[in-house]
């Protein structure tokens, strides 16, 4: 310091500029800017002031992270930023959702966001880091946020930042969670014994009225059929009758009614009976953060358990990190990142048709079966030991899982995964000074790595259900991935009076390595074995290597002039390992400038504009993550002939695949107005051509497709995001956040024939990505009952003659699109009041339009098994000539016709978060050395509203459901001591 | 301090570029490549394997893939869509709606069978024009190139074969109807989709191929193959004999009968030795694939559809039963009556269930495999037989149908003696058996149920059904006309929308 230097400027990230005049000695007490906190950023490679972004870029504080009882982050994100998309995820304790950003990037290529961790792309398990050390995650939208992640971020990037240490005094955090987890989503409404029966009635009776038997004597028929054991519905002399009085007496002929009289003599359900009472979650966390003037660290230790919703499964997780970063000379810093997860997890089936799933067979089973065997008059069957008796009875019909009792199989097989994951990022950076010819010069190394140890094993017991056939099955499989980035960046950052100059260049290699080993056996001559060493019959080993590596060069220049206008230009050429040699290398690059109003002369005197810009962006982005990681290459696989070996092709060459771009426009404006109203209006189009996609061949040659590069697609929408002070006095603040988005998909250009249908899907040109391509449904005949459609014939001239019919194959041939999944409107509505010490924040989030195909409610309805359980909605089929209803005569023997009938209205409305905590006053806790106390009470996912009980709208992004484990609701209460 | 910046400086930049690889050139560790494959003859070799091993590998559709296990997948479901075969239940829905003859809607996805069985032979075909492709480069001993080619000639002929009985109606009468779309080139990503042709065209190609490989293998020296999934001589003419017959081409269907049943290795098995028809060892083997333990397919495979005494397979809930109407016309004094459970006084569990499959049987339940037999000495046995009838040569089809009946029945000379000398025989299903022909084409019913697709003879024979007779035990029943609608599946979607030489209009009429 010069000595004729009279005052001290004192800047900090995120803290209030001082002057302070120059003392030999001076205590400087850096005091934190909240309005400046709110705008600063991590970004690609580096950090930047919101108002001076170009980009488009929101970022997710820690405070909202914390608040959400998960042990995923991705499912923090959701309500949280506008443009990006979350499914509800599973309930299986530990999973996360999926986030899509800016609507879908591609068709077969992923549409998955980049995550980056502390800077470097990560490779491991999301919930592997501890949500607690997350300091921010910043959501990159646009090009020109995103762009310096050229290679991999067009579908956007997710960048999670964990917190440093501060300089200053040591502080150490204990927080402790409890909770306990019930159904997000109410079970669908399905019949009890009573309505079970009567369906069961009505099938058997409706078939043979349809004949032209007498109603009465249909009735008999019927009731007969159900009693019959070939049949099977009641197994043998009515065994699974539940009531008290035998078939024949007990459903009226003609009515189709059970008698009022009738009583039950057990009632048991399956989900019930699989689903815990109040499983518990438990966190408890420490951490300390130090620092000095060279060095600032940050420890933490986590230990999470959470019990799942569905028996025995459940998921632990042992963390510990360590950020240190050091100043070893003017010149010279560096910094290591260490975080070390133990993931813990049983898990079960979910999202199949495998008895296995109890959300697919417990969900299905029919109430009238028993979960423990049952004496004559509906007591339980108990052995020696005085426990109830599992029915695994033989003579269940097909549809209800004959031979087989879901429950016992949840406690007698094991389903379970552990992994560890270590990851680390280290840097060293060279020069930054603030004085002399290399002033602002800096050169930084980067290396960063993932390694993953994980091992699952599945094993089904000998005795009963999947493998009782070969004695039990065990498989175990053990996979490691290593995957590092490596980097050197050299920039120079100086201002020049009111010029101010930010550039860099860079290279950058990454490298991914995934080996894989498992073995499959049976036979085991015991029951409760879990290793291989004790099965009898390898049926399979195996074991394979994949790899793939980007090698990149890239550079930013960005420009400012008197904080009044900014200009960033990015490039950056990426090869990738996917890619044959001479394609393998792909050119991202983006513009962008932010012009603040507010800055100028002409705006001065406008004493209520706080801020105000607009900013404007475009640029190309690249995505390589097509199915294989060997996507060009023409490769045999292995297929042995019982002791030759044999060879069968497994993909075709194509030397010409290349990088899918994305061309990222974006407009917005920003605006913070009377120091109450903060706003952000964007406009983005997104258009990816040179799409990477399973190019259609005819199935006759042998392929159904080729990698190829084809075709394209527009999304173009809104992201609207909001803050209001409502309120802000001296002792009460209540602050209001709306976001809303938008977002509509074109498909514009495919391959040769402009359409792809699968099944109730369509991709076509011209219309919505997966459009629903159905039947169209055209009432219920009352006469007979039957399902009518509105098919039609051409003429000679192509001209269509519609008509009415009930001819199911007809009506396949006359589909037509019926919308999509993707909403009109979706955001959420955040609430957060503060009085005196204590502060409620909820949560709303809405999605409105879209329709959704609910493969669970239609199971429900028409599944063709009896056994079966079914929806109460089955009491308004059509069941005499004259009635006039939308549900057809009940008859399992007809496979169901996809109509536009079926496809429910997605929109919901939920109460995501109520967060509620007291902070206790300083005054108390200065007395006891404690900085702070904060107690907190937080219910998660307390509630949604849907078109359909039982329906979850957040099942995916596609608008179909499968038999999954339901999401849960979190009710916790936490603790958070600082001293 | 400047000198010290350097060094460090020059250090790091040093170690970066060192430790910096530019490795992009990357390549899967479980797959090889086409030049590794087609380096000489006895590599090569692996990609015919490979084709044998597709008979009995499942998973030909998106999902369902447990009801596709290979061929026998295909000639079960073409089995239950006849009037013999029957399921007892539904169970989870797996060949339920084939024999109900109600998939053909499933043509719009990649989960049914119109997808699974045009993806199982396409993709045989494409792996096998591969291996044609280098029939005139191939290094090695050219005797040996000569055998590789003629199996794959072979293979061709078979997979276009049943495809056009799959997908079409039957030749003769339909000439001009449209066929299946021929391709005898290797498939790259240039290759575009073929039109239909007509069924002329289809049977020209196969008719090609099958001579052609009949050629190949008599130039090198008429041998018996090594392994019985391999195709030899015999097997080859074992193909021709079928498709000859669905060409109504006696004379050379019986020509070509008898060569296959030269077979040195084959004979006529008694009915013990056949006992669970799930060994390539017994001697009535031509053609059968061997799958061994890490080959099998678990649940997905044959014999965990058929076998109800698997426990927890999937026969064990759908029974797969024979017709009660065929069961009376077994005599009693027919060993094979023994293939089936008969009328029970009571059903109980697995395959104690009135009328239930005992033919075939897994052959070890802890591995769930059983070798899978695709081609019999008593099956050409019967196609001679019937040629021969055919042509009017009585005595000599009577003398033909004994080889097989005196190993199967002690009363079979009376039998025969009922039989009038005629080529006629009865539309009626269920009807009388008068003629000679009438008795031929029951014992094929009798003896090959199960086994060779029972629809494939009801559409060459012109032929319907009535499932609902007095005394039935069918679970669903229905009537068919010859020619039946139903008895032919649509195109696949995915052929629509991949092939710019086929359209909507150009698919099978749905029923």
């Amino acid at each position: 310091m010069r000595s004729s230097a009279k005052t001290l400027v004192v800047s900090f990230v995120g803290m209030k500029q001082q002057e302070l005049p120059v003392k030999s000695s001076l205590k400087i007490v850096l005091e934190v800017d909240n309005q400046m906190l709110d705008e600063v950023m991590v970004v690609a490679y580096g950090t930047t002031k919101k108002e001076s972004f170009t980009g488009s870029a929101e970022v997710v504080k820690a405070d909202k992270i914390a608040s959400r009882p998960i042990a995923n982050m991705s499912k923090a994100i959701e309500g949280q930023v506008a443009g990006a998309q979350v499914t509800s995820g599973s309930g299986q304790p530990g999973s996360g959702a999926s986030i899509m950003i800016r609507g879908y990037g591609s068709i077969n290529a992923t549409a998955n966001p980049l995550y980056v961790v502390d800077g470097v792309p990560y490779d491991g398990n999301i919930s592997a880091i501890n949500p607690n050390d997350i300091e921010s995650i910043t959501i990159l939208k646009d090009a020109s946020a995103g762009a310096l992640y050229g290679s991999r971020g067009a579908n956007g990037v997710v960048m999670v930042t964990t917190k440093k240490g501060k300089n200053g005094k040591t502080s150490v955090e204990l927080k402790a969670n409890w909770g306990i987890a019930s159904r997000a989503i109410p079970r669908y409404d399905t019949m009890d014994e009573k309505g079970f029966l009567e369906t069961i009635f009505w099938n058997f009776r409706n078939k043979q009225f349809a004949n032209g038997m007498p109603a009465k004597e249909a009735g008999l028929y019927a009731l007969q059929r159900i009693g019959n054991p070939n049949v099977g519905v009641l197994g043998i002399n009515e065994e699974f009758n539940p009531y008290n009085y035998a078939i024949a007496d007990l459903i009226d002929p003609v009515t189709g009614q059970v008698r009022s009289d009738a009583t039950l003599k057990y009632h048991e359900d399956w989900l019930d009976e699989a689903t815990a009472s109040n499983p518990l979650r438990q966190e408890y966390q420490i951490s300390v953060t130090n620092g000095n003037d060279k060095t600032k660290s940050m420890y933490s230790l986590g230990y999470l358990s959470e019990d799942g919703l569905l028996k025995t499964t459940n998921f632990k997780r042992f963390s510990g990190r360590a950020n240190i970063d050091t100043e070893i000379t003017d010149w010279f810093k560096g910094g290591i990142n260490v975080n070390y997860s133990r993931n813990e997890s049983n898990t079960s089936y979910e999202n199949n048709s495998y008895t296995s799933n109890v959300w697919y067979s417990a969900q299905l089973m029919a109430p009238i079966y028993p979960i423990y065997q049952k004496n004559s008059d509906g007591s339980n069957v108990l052995d020696k030991n005085g426990t109830p008796v599992f029915d695994y009875s033989a003579n269940r019909p097909s549809g209800a899982n004959a031979n087989w009792n879901m429950i016992a199989t949840l406690y007698d097989d094991k389903r379970s995964s552990t992994s560890d994951n270590l990851s680390g990022r280290t840097y060293i950076t060279l020069g930054d000074m603030d004085k002399g010819i290399l002033e602002g010069l800096k050169f930084t190394t980067t290396f960063g790595f993932d390694l993953i140890n994980s091992s699952s094993m599945t094993y089904y017991n000998p005795y009963n259900g999947n493998s009782v056939g070969v004695n039990g099955s065990l498989e175990k499989a053990t996979g490691r991935t290593f995957s590092y980035t490596l980097n050197e960046i050299l920039s120079y950052n100086r201002t020049f009076n009111q010029h101010h100059i930010d550039a860099l260049v860079g290279h950058e290699f990454y490298q991914y390595q995934y080996e894989y080993l498992g073995a499959y056996k049976t036979g085991f001559p015991f029951g409760d074995l879990f290793e291989l060493d004790a099965a009898i019959n390898t049926l399979e080993a195996s074991s394979y290597k994949n790899e793939y590596a980007i090698q990149s060069v890239f550079s930013r220049f960005n420009y400012d002039y008197a904080d009044k206008y900014y200009l960033s230009l990015s490039y950056r050429t990426d090869g990738s390992s996917r890619f044959y040699k001479d394609n393998r290398w792909g050119n991202f690059w983006s513009v962008g400038a932010n012009w603040r109003l507010s800055q100028e002369a002409f705006m001065e005197d406008l004493d209520w504009v706080n801020n105000m810009s607009v900013k404007a962006s475009y640029g190309v982005q690249g995505n390589d993550a097509v199915g294989s990681l060997y996507a060009w290459q023409r490769l045999y696989g292995f297929n042995h002939n019982a002791n030759y070996g044999g060879t069968t092709i497994s993909s075709l060459e194509n030397k010409e695949l290349k990088w899918e771009k994305n061309g990222n426009l974006n407009i917005g404006l920003e605006f913070k107005l009377f120091d109450r109203v903060d706003a952000s209006i964007e406009w983005y189009n997104r258009k990816t051509t040179d799409m990477l996609m399973a190019y259609p061949m005819a199935t006759s040659t042998g392929f159904d497709s080729y990698y190829a590069n084809v075709g394209s697609m527009r999304n173009r929408g809104w992201d609207i995001s909001l803050g209001i002070d409502v309120l802000k006095a001296r002792d009460f603040n209540w602050k209001m956040t709306l976001i809303g988005s938008t977002v509509k998909n074109k498909v514009l250009k495919l391959a040769d024939k402009p359409e792809i249908i699968s099944g109730s899907y369509i991709i076509k040109e011209g219309e919505t990505l997966n459009s629903f391509y159905t039947a169209t449904a055209a009432g219920v005949d009352p006469l007979t009952g039957l399902q009518l459609y509105e098919v039609w014939d051409l003429d000679k001239n192509g001209e269509r003659t519609y008509y009415k019919t009930t001819s199911g194959s007809k009506a396949t041939a006359c589909k037509s699109i019926q919308g999509s999944r993707i909403p009109n409107l979706y955001g959420s509505i955040g609430n957060d009041f503060k009085y005196k010490g204590f502060d409620l924040s909820l949560m709303f989030t809405y999605s409105i339009g879209g329709k959704i195909l609910d493969s669970v409610y239609n199971t429900l309805m028409y599944s063709n098994y009896i056994g079966q359980a079914r929806h109460q909605h089955l009491e308004r089929a059509w069941k005499n000539p004259g009635d006039i209803t939308d549900i057809e005569r009940i008859n399992i023997d007809k496979t169901h016709i996809t109509t536009d009938n079926d496809l429910i209205n997605a929109s919901y409305f939920a109460l995501k978060n109520v967060t509620f905590g007291y902070t206790l006053p300083s005054k108390w806790l200065k007395k006891i050395q404690f900085e702070s106390i904060r107690l907190t009470a937080t219910a998660d996912n307390l509630f949604m509203l849907t078109h359909l009980k039982g329906l979850n709208p957040q099942y995916n992004f596609s608008g179909g459901t499968n038999f999954g484990y339901v999401p849960t609701r979190t009710v916790s209460f936490g603790i958070d001591v600082k001293f | 301090m400047k000198t010290k910046f350097i060094n460090i400086f020059l250090l790091v930049v040093g170690l970066m570029l060192g430790a910096c690889s530019d490795n992009l050139n990357t390549e899967p560790t479980t797959s090889t490549t086409s030049e590794v494959v087609f380096r000489d003859v006895t590599s090569a070799q692996t990609a015919m394997n490979g084709i044998y091993r597709y008979m009995y590998t499942a998973g030909w559709s998106v999902n369902w893939s447990a009801e596709n296990c290979g061929l026998s997948g295909i000639l079960l479901t073409a089995d239950l869509m006849g009037e013999d075969h029957l399921m007892a239940d539904p169970g989870q829905g797996w060949f339920w709606y084939d024999y109900c003859l109600d998939v053909q809607m499933d043509y719009t996805h990649t989960s049914g069978h119109p997808y699974a069985f045009w993806n199982f032979f396409y993709t045989s075909i494409c792996n096998i024009n591969y291996i044609l492709a280098t029939e005139n480069t191939l290094p090695g001993d050219p005797a040996e190139v000569k055998k590789l080619m003629a199996q794959a000639y072979a293979m061709r002929a078979m997979c276009y074969h049943y495809l056009i009985q799959i997908y079409q109606q039957t030749y003769v009468g339909n000439e001009d109807a449209a066929g299946v779309p021929i391709y005898t080139e290797p498939t790259t990503k240039e290759t575009i989709g073929k039109p239909r042709g007509t069924i002329k065209d289809t049977y020209l190609q196969i008719n090609a191929d099958i001579n052609k490989a009949i050629t190949l293998f008599e130039e090198v020296g008429i041998e018996s193959h090594e392994h019985a999934s391999h195709i030899d001589y015999y097997v080859a003419n074992g193909f021709k004999a079928r498709i000859c017959m669905t060409q109504n081409l006696y004379a050379d269907a019986e020509q070509a009968a008898t060569e296959a049943l030269k077979a040195p290795y084959a004979r006529v098995a008694t009915v013990n030795e056949m006992k669970g028809m799930n060994n390539i060892t017994m001697p009535n083997v031509l053609w059968g694939m061997e799958v061994i333990a890490e080959q099998g397919s678990g649940f997905e495979g044959f014999f965990s559809h058929m076998d109800a005494d698997a426990e927890g397979l999937y026969a064990s809930s759908a029974q797969k039963c024979i017709d009660a109407s065929l069961y009376s016309r077994i005599p009693q004094s027919d060993e094979r009556k023994g293939w089936f459970r008969g009328k029970l006084e009571k059903d109980g569990e697995g395959s104690n269930f009135s009328y239930c499959q005992l033919k075939f049987k897994m052959a070890n339940y802890s591995n769930r495999i059983g070798d899978i037999i695709y081609m019999r000495y008593e099956e050409m046995l019967l196609i001679k037989a019937e040629a021969q009838c055919m042509q009017d040569k009585y005595s000599d089809a009577r003398l033909t149908l004994t080889e097989l009946l005196e190993q199967r029945d002690a009363n079979y000379a009376e039998m025969l003696n009922n039989f009038t000398d005629s080529k006629n025989y009865n539309s009626d299903t269920n009807g009388r058996i008068v003629s000679l022909m009438d008795g031929i084409l029951l014992q094929r019913r009798i003896e090959l149920w199960g086994e060779v697709g029972r629809l494939f003879d009801l559409k060459r024979l012109g032929l319907g059904y009535n499932r609902d007779y007095e005394g039935s035990n069918q679970t669903t029943a229905l009537a068919t006309d010859p020619g039946d609608l139903r008895f032919v599946l649509p195109l696949p979607q995915s052929e629509i929308d991949g092939n710019v030489n086929i359209s909507d209009e150009d698919n099978n009429p749905l029923y």
